[in-house]
């Protein structure tokens, strides 16, 4: 069965991507010689996917990747450019991209001017854009799935693309296409989500939208049960300005398509959604939708099968099954998502040889070598072994973290580190536990480890426990991603930080465990009457833990102010009196008095523009950091 | 000058609004309003304007208190008839709230003294209730450069427009002379809804705030007309005229001038 090759299952990147990498080197020039302001050049900068990072002066380049699906001469481009202005680390996230760190503002343009010869795009990777639209890391091969949605996110991207709304909205929109009803992809929390279905055989999808992890979490809404595959378009646009008009621009913390759909209700938003579809019938699509690709079953192979497996492929967790019983996808498990830059191609070239050079990035930060022959896995299973990391998942849940307060200004926990002495102390007992978890975690509330979505969920925190900082862990349980069914993780607990690894080891060890047992055990590990002076540091760090001050700059001052025994609104009032008296960026911690005062306070000022860093609980009151930026 | 706990408290409910907070109410504390006119208009205005704290609020009316403004000139009560307007709406101001300062006027506003006490001010309200005045009013903020909330009310209808001299329309760009004598009939022959004037100054004092805040969008180059029967309001869009008499380029009126009766002080005639 010889297919053609993968040549239509590309991102073709339109011409105002071209226009807007080669613009942005004028715009970098400009910056470092004084004519453009810092807050001016991040809204040149941001919507280009490129992060500044704690330590000063370096950035994170993120790297869409449609679909999941790169070529093995894409992942060779990406690794040479991390090597050469990078860190020498590829980093996957849990949106299938990309990411190079530790990059030096004036290489910023080297490496999308490289990426773009491999046509590849940061593009729309961060800011208040359409950012990478995802599909089913296995789309196309999973036995499972509906039809391949991968052609369908790819053409998606390519529409979106075009234009400079898409990257001028009120916040990111985030698209994910799922194959099925297993959602693989994410899709039931994602600003807008593609079910696949097929209605009287024709190709279509069941249209979600309004979900999303981070602030005010939800499962997305069913706007549409069915349009048809060409009319994807028409959708995304008419979802994308219903954001685009409704999103609070004035309050950044309430401008997601989420809150939209919070404050008109899911029916008042459908109909507005059914009237804008409309209006873009009417009016037609502007630009040109692209062809969606006929996806070929398996996304292009090179070689013919044999015609006979003289072996049965050994069942391993890190062998997946494909559509085609003559092949298999391997995975690899990165640990903490990173392949260091002369693994990826090492991998890039092993994909040519043994399966159809291409490499799935999945939203579990780790990647897939699909269309392998059966007869070959052992072959490409030994080749393997010759990288510098361990890729097997020798049975252990995979651990998922955010890139947390090491390198992400926002980030309140060390959750990278978290990661590691997690998958160290599971190391240390044999495989067994709930078969195929996940462990995510979030170091702070933005949710980039979409840890609301995990099988179990760490969200960093911090506590005041005699009067000092401790870094803690909220703990969630019970997610559940379906189409139609899906369910956020909930918290069942808070635990200090160093004491997760123990609590997990625990949780793998026992097997199967139900609600009440892993309630009992957060409790059980929640107890210490003695502290450890270890506690007050968080993994890997030899620091007193602060949430806010992991970086390497001078910190001005914490203002301090004690709202204790003030009743609400009075409380709100002298909160935002002195909040007006300290410079602008500037951060004030606030004791609140449980109970209202710590529901209301944080919210009223966070629906005014302030930043909440961090609410914390202390022995008889709470606690609220916040940064000034109004 | 910092907030007190009491003023803390006072102003609470507006220091929870996002465009005010405590900066913006210490603003309204060290602002001044002049509001002429003791009556209709002015009465809701005085009033609000105390309450929100506005630090100065000037008070210019020549009259006193009548049985007849009662039913609408609610700074005013029944044992303060005879009194001094000025005095009477003074007092009820600063029963609302002691923090504020007034300043009274007890004259009537005419072309020698009206340029004086306007430009002592951030910002005036019209609550005369004769045309002379207020096109007095117009013409004196316009030479002083005060921005001024104008309004006008009869029966059942009201009128409402923000000027801001030599930037937006002013009264005379829409209304260039006052009309012939004895055409428009004032309130004593031709009779007013009480609650009429209510609601048009409290607008007018909304007005004053924003301004005075520098928040929202002022109601300039629009004329608002509002009619209590059918409670249509309208913002009718006016513009600058170019030719002006007072605010425009070929301005003929470069000084003040008493146009016909400035009040309806005939003797015996309570309106």
């Amino acid at each position: 069965m010889h297919v053609d090759t993968d040549m239509e299952l590309v991102l073709h990147l339109p011409e105002k991507v071209r226009r807007d990498t080669l613009a942005y080197r004028g715009q970098v020039e400009r910056f470092l010689r004084g004519e453009l302001s810092p807050v001016a050049f991040q809204a040149c900068r941001a919507p280009m996917g490129i992060y500044d990072q704690r330590k000063g002066g370096t950035y994170m380049i993120r790297v869409r990747i449609g679909a999941g699906l790169a070529s093995s001469a894409q992942l060779r481009c990406i690794a040479e450019l991390s090597r050469k202005h990078g860190n020498g680390t590829v980093h996957v996230t849990t949106r299938q991209d990309l990411q190079i760190h530790d990059v030096k503002l004036e290489q910023t343009p080297d490496v999308l001017e490289g990426l773009l010869e491999a046509g590849l795009t940061s593009c729309g990777g961060g800011g208040n854009a359409v950012r990478n639209v995802t599909a089913c890391p296995r789309a196309g091969i999973c036995p499972l799935e509906q039809f391949s949605v991968a052609p369908h996110a790819l053409a998606m991207a390519q529409y979106l693309l075009q234009f400079d709304s898409s990257c001028n909205l009120p916040r990111e929109c985030k698209i994910a296409f799922a194959g099925c009803g297993k959602d693989c992809a994410g899709a039931c929390v994602a600003d807008l989500g593609f079910f696949a279905h097929r209605r009287n055989g024709m190709k279509g999808f069941a249209v979600y939208a309004g979900g999303g992890l981070g602030a005010d979490p939800v499962v997305a809404v069913r706007i549409d049960d069915f349009v048809e595959q060409r009319e994807i378009f028409e959708a995304a646009e008419a979802v994308k300005r219903l954001l685009d008009r409704y999103g609070d621009r004035s309050n950044t913390h309430r401008a997601r398509l989420r809150h939209v759909l919070a404050r008109f209700g899911p029916e008042e938003f459908t109909r507005l959604y059914r009237k804008e579809r409309e209006s873009i019938r009417r009016q037609g699509l502007e630009g040109e939708p692209p062809a969606i690709a006929e996806s070929p079953d398996q996304p292009g192979i090179r070689t013919r099968p044999t015609a006979k497996a003289r072996t049965p492929a050994p069942p391993a967790p890190d062998l997946l099954p494909e559509k085609d019983k003559h092949f298999y996808t391997l995975k690899l498990r990165l640990p903490l998502g990173d392949i260091p830059a002369d693994d990826l191609i090492r991998i890039a070239q092993v994909a040519e040889t043994y399966g159809a050079g291409v490499v799935r990035t999945t939203q579990q930060q780790d990647l897939l070598i699909p269309s392998i022959p059966r007869a070959r896995i052992k072959a490409l299973s030994k080749e393997l072994q010759t990288l510098s990391i361990d890729v097997s998942a020798n049975g252990q849940p995979k651990v998922i973290a955010c890139p947390g307060a090491s390198t992400c200004r926002l980030g309140l926990c060390l959750s990278r580190e978290l990661a590691k002495a997690i998958s160290d102390t599971l190391a240390r007992q044999p495989a067994s536990g709930p078969d195929g978890w996940t462990i995510r975690i979030s170091g702070c509330p933005n949710s980039c480890g979409q840890h609301l979505a995990g099988d179990i969920g760490f969200q960093g925190s911090a506590r005041r426990v005699n009067g000092r900082l401790m870094p803690c862990y909220d703990v969630f349980i019970g997610a559940k991603m379906a189409e139609g069914a899906a369910r956020l993780a909930e918290s069942i607990g808070t635990l200090p930080a160093k004491e997760i690894p123990e609590f997990a080891a625990k949780v793998f060890a026992e097997g199967n465990l139900t609600e009440d047992r892993l309630r009992e055990l957060v409790r059980e590990y929640g107890d210490s009457p003695e502290i450890p002076e270890d506690y007050y540091r968080d993994w890997g760090s030899e620091a007193p833990f602060s949430p806010v001050g992991q970086s390497a700059e001078p910190r001005s001052p914490v203002h301090e102010l004690d709202l204790r025994g003030v009743p609400c609104p009075l409380n709100l009032v002298k909160a935002k009196l002195a909040i007006e008296k300290i410079p602008l960026g500037d951060v004030i911690e606030i004791d609140l008095d449980e109970g209202e005062p710590i529901q209301n306070v944080p919210v009223s000022l966070g629906r005014q523009g302030q930043e909440i860093l961090a609410t914390m609980k202390c022995e008889d009151h709470a606690c609220v950091r916040i940064r000034r930026k109004l | 000058m910092p907030l007190s706990e009491q003023q803390i408290e006072r102003y609470s409910r507006h220091i929870i609004l996002r465009d005010i907070g405590g900066a913006g109410q210490e603003k309204l504390l060290a602002s001044k309003v002049l509001i002429l006119g003791a009556g209709g208009l002015g009465s809701p205005a005085a009033l609000y304007l105390a309450a929100a704290g506005v630090g100065t609020i000037g008070l210019v009316d020549g009259d006193e208190v009548d049985i007849t403004n009662l039913h609408r000139q609610i700074v005013h009560h029944t044992a303060d008839i005879g009194r001094r307007k000025v005095d009477s709406a003074k007092e009820r101001m600063l029963a609302i709230n002691p923090d504020v300062t007034v300043q009274t006027y007890d004259i009537w506003a005419c072309a020698d003294n009206i340029r004086e006490i306007v430009r002592q001010y951030d910002f005036v309200i019209d609550g005369a209730d004769n045309f002379a005045a207020k096109f007095l009013i117009n013409d004196a903020c316009y030479f002083e450069k005060v921005p001024f909330s104008h309004a006008g009310i009869l029966q059942f209808e009201g009128q409402l427009m923000t000027v801001i001299p030599g930037q937006t329309a002013c009264y005379r760009c829409v209304f260039r002379l006052p009309p012939p004598v004895g055409s428009a009939p004032p309130c004593g022959q031709a009779g007013v809804l009480g609650v009429l004037p209510g609601v048009v100054g409290s607008l007018q004092a909304t007005e004053a705030i924003k301004y005075l805040l520098g928040i929202g969008e002022l109601l300039t180059d629009s004329l608002l007309t509002y009619s209590a029967l059918t409670m249509e309001f309208r913002k009718v869009p006016v513009e600058r005229s170019s030719d002006c008499p007072v605010c425009g380029p070929k301005a003929t009126i470069t000084a003040l001038k008493d146009e016909g009766r400035v009040t309806c002080n005939k003797k015996g005639c309570k309106c």
